[in-house]
C-alpha cells in the first residue's frame, strides 16, 4: 500500500515575523514583550477590562497623557487608540525589510509566474465576541499602508514590475464573501478573557477542533497572513494550509506577539488531517471502552494503517507520522481519565518533544502538559467532544470527496478509505 | 480566481452567514479608519 505521507505536498509555513516574544509557560527563555505594550494590547483587545486592571498603573497615566486622553474617553477611542499605538510599534522598518524581502524571494523563485498582487489575510475571530478587538484590523492596516508606500520602490530598485497591495479586510477592495475566514472559530473555545460562566478552552480542545476556512484564495497573489497573537499557532497555520491549497503562495506570518517560535512545528498539515479524520471515523467510541494500553496501541495502529502510517509505541522516534499528526492523533483519542490513554499520549508528546531542538520540543511539552492541556482536562475534553469528532470526521470526508472532484485526490490514491 | 469552494462545513459548526456579514463588516469599518491614519502616519 502507497504511504500518502510520502506523496503529500508539505505547506510552507516560513518563520513567523514578530516583533514581541510573551514568554511564559518555560515557552522561551527571553520575554520581550514588556508592561506598555502588553497593556497596549489588551486595551485594544478588550478595553473594559484591560482598564480595570491597570487604572492604578504608572503605564496607564503615561499612557492617557501621552495621548492626550483622560479617564473619561469613550472605550471604544481608548481601544482604537492603543492598537494604532501598538500597531506602529510592531509594523516597524525591520519588519517590512524581511517582509519585502520574502516577497522579492517569493517572485523571483517562480519568474515564469505572473504575480498581480500581494493580499493581506487577517484570521481574525468572527465571533461576536471578538468585535471589541481593535488591534487585529489595526495591525492589517498598518502592514497594508506601510506595503503600498514601500513596495513599489523596493520592486523597482530589484528590477521588478509593480504589485499592487490588497487587503481582504478593505471594504473599498473587497467584501466578506471574498475574505478568507476562519468561519468556525467560536466553536473552538477561547484560550484566553472568559466571561462569566465561561470556560477557558485547553489547547487539546483547540487542536481537535481546528479552524475551517472560508473565502476565495486568489491563486495569482503572494499572501501576507497577518495574526495578532500566535500561540497554539494551529489558527495561523490553518491559515498559510489553506492558502496555498488553493493554489496561492504565502510569506512568513506576520504577528504582534508570539509565545514561541513554532507554526511550522504545531501547525498540522490539513489534508494530512482530513484523511486522518477519514481513517478515525466511529472509532472514537472504540477508543474510549479500551482500558488496556498494548491494546489502545493495536487499536490506533489499526486505523493507521489504513494510511500506510503507524506509531512504534516501544520506540516513539521510529514513528513514520510527522510530529503534529502524531500529536493529532494521541489527542484526537486521549481520555485524560483513562490511564492506557494518557500513557499513550505522552509518548507521542515526548516524541514530538524528542524530534525537534531543545527549546521547541520543551515548548511543545510544556504548553501540552500544563494547566492548559493537562491530562485531568483532556479527560474532559473527550467527553465534550465524541459529537464535535464525528462532525469532523464528516468534513474530513466532505473535504475528501471535493478533492476528488478536483483532481486533487492524486496524493491519496492507493489508500484504502 | 480559483472558484468558490463548496460549503464543507457541517451546519452545527457555521456561524450564520448574517453574523459573518456583519462582524466583517465591523472589522472592515475598522480597517479603513485604521489605514487612513497610518497612511498620514507614513506621509509625514
Amino acid at each position: 500500500m502507497a504511504s500518502i505521507f510520502q506523496k503529500r505536498v508539505v505547506a510552507d509555513y516560513g518563520t513567523a515575523i514578530v516583533k514581541y516574544n510573551a514568554g511564559g509557560w518555560g515557552a522561551l527563555t527571553e520575554n520581550t514583550w514588556d508592561a506598555e505594550t502588553k497593556m497596549l494590547y489588551l486595551i485594544g483587545r478588550s478595553p473594559g477590562g484591560a482598564i480595570t486592571r491597570y487604572k492604578d498603573t504608572p503605564e496607564w497615566k503615561t499612557f492617557l497623557n501621552s495621548k492626550n486622553l483622560t479617564e473619561d474617553t469613550p472605550l471604544e477611542i481608548l481601544s482604537a487608540t492603543a492598537s494604532k499605538e501598538l500597531a506602529a510599534r510592531v509594523v516597524d522598518e525591520k519588519l517590512i525589510e524581511r517582509l519585502s524581502s520574502e516577497i522579492i524571494a517569493k517572485i523571483e523563485a517562480e519568474p515564469g509566474r505572473n504575480f498581480s498582487a500581494v493580499r493581506i489575510a487577517s484570521p481574525f475571530p468572527i465571533d461576536p465576541d471578538a468585535t471589541k478587538n481593535t488591534f487585529a484590523p489595526a495591525l492589517a492596516a498598518a502592514v497594508t499602508a506601510a506595503l503600498e508606500q514601500r513596495l513599489p520602490g523596493i520592486l523597482a530598485e530589484k528590477g521588478l514590475k509593480n504589485i499592487e497591495v490588497i487587503a481582504d479586510l478593505d471594504p473599498a477592495r473587497s467584501s466578506h464573501e471574498q475574505s478568507i475566514l476562519n468561519i468556525v472559530n467560536n466553536n473552538r473555545g477561547k484560550t484566553s478573557n472568559p466571561k462569566p460562566g465561561e470556560e477557558v478552552a485547553t489547547y487539546m480542545q483547540r487542536l481537535v477542533r481546528q479552524p475551517v476556512y472560508s473565502g476565495i484564495v486568489d491563486e495569482n497573489a503572494i499572501y501576507v497572513p497577518v495574526d495578532d497573537f500566535l500561540v497554539g499557532q494551529s489558527t495561523a497555520g490553518g491559515l498559510v494550509n489553506y492558502i496555498q491549497a488553493g493554489g496561492a503562495v504565502t510569506t512568513s506570518v506576520v504577528a504582534a506577539v508570539k509565545l514561541f517560535n513554532g507554526v511550522e512545528v504545531l501547525a498540522p498539515q490539513q489534508e494530512t488531517l482530513d484523511l486522518l479524520k477519514l481513517v478515525m471515523r466511529d472509532k472514537a467510541e472504540d477508543a474510549k471502552n479500551c482500558h488496556r494500553e498494548d491494546v489502545y496501541h493495536a487499536l490506533l495502529n489499526g486505523i493507521l494503517k489504513r494510511t500506510g502510517t503507524h506509531i512504534d509505541f516501544d520506540d516513539v522516534k521510529k514513528t513514520n507520522l510527522p510530529n503534529m499528526e502524531l500529536m493529532f492523533v494521541a489527542g484526537y483519542f486521549a481520555d485524560g481519565k483513562n490511564p492506557a490513554h494518557q500513557a499513550a499520549f505522552e509518548k507521542a508528546l515526548k516524541a514530538v518533544g524528542s524530534s525537534l531542538d531543545e527549546a521547541r520540543g520543551n515548548s511543545v511539552f510544556t504548553i501540552f502538559s500544563s494547566q492548559a492541556g493537562s491530562f485531568v482536562g483532556m479527560g474532559k475534553v473527550f467527553d465534550e467532544t465524541i459529537q464535535d469528532r464525528k462532525l469532523l470526521v464528516s468534513e474530513g470526508d466532505q473535504r475528501y470527496q471535493h478533492l476528488v472532484k478536483t483532481s486533487k485526490a492524486t496524493n491519496y490514491f492507493g489508500v484504502s478509505l | 480566481m480559483s472558484t468558490k469552494k463548496p460549503d464543507l462545513i457541517p451546519k452545527t459548526w457555521r456561524i450564520p452567514a448574517e453574523q459573518v456579514k456583519d462582524a466583517w463588516e465591523q472589522k472592515a469599518k475598522q480597517f479603513a479608519e485604521f489605514k487612513e491614519y497610518f497612511k498620514n502616519l507614513n506621509n509625514q
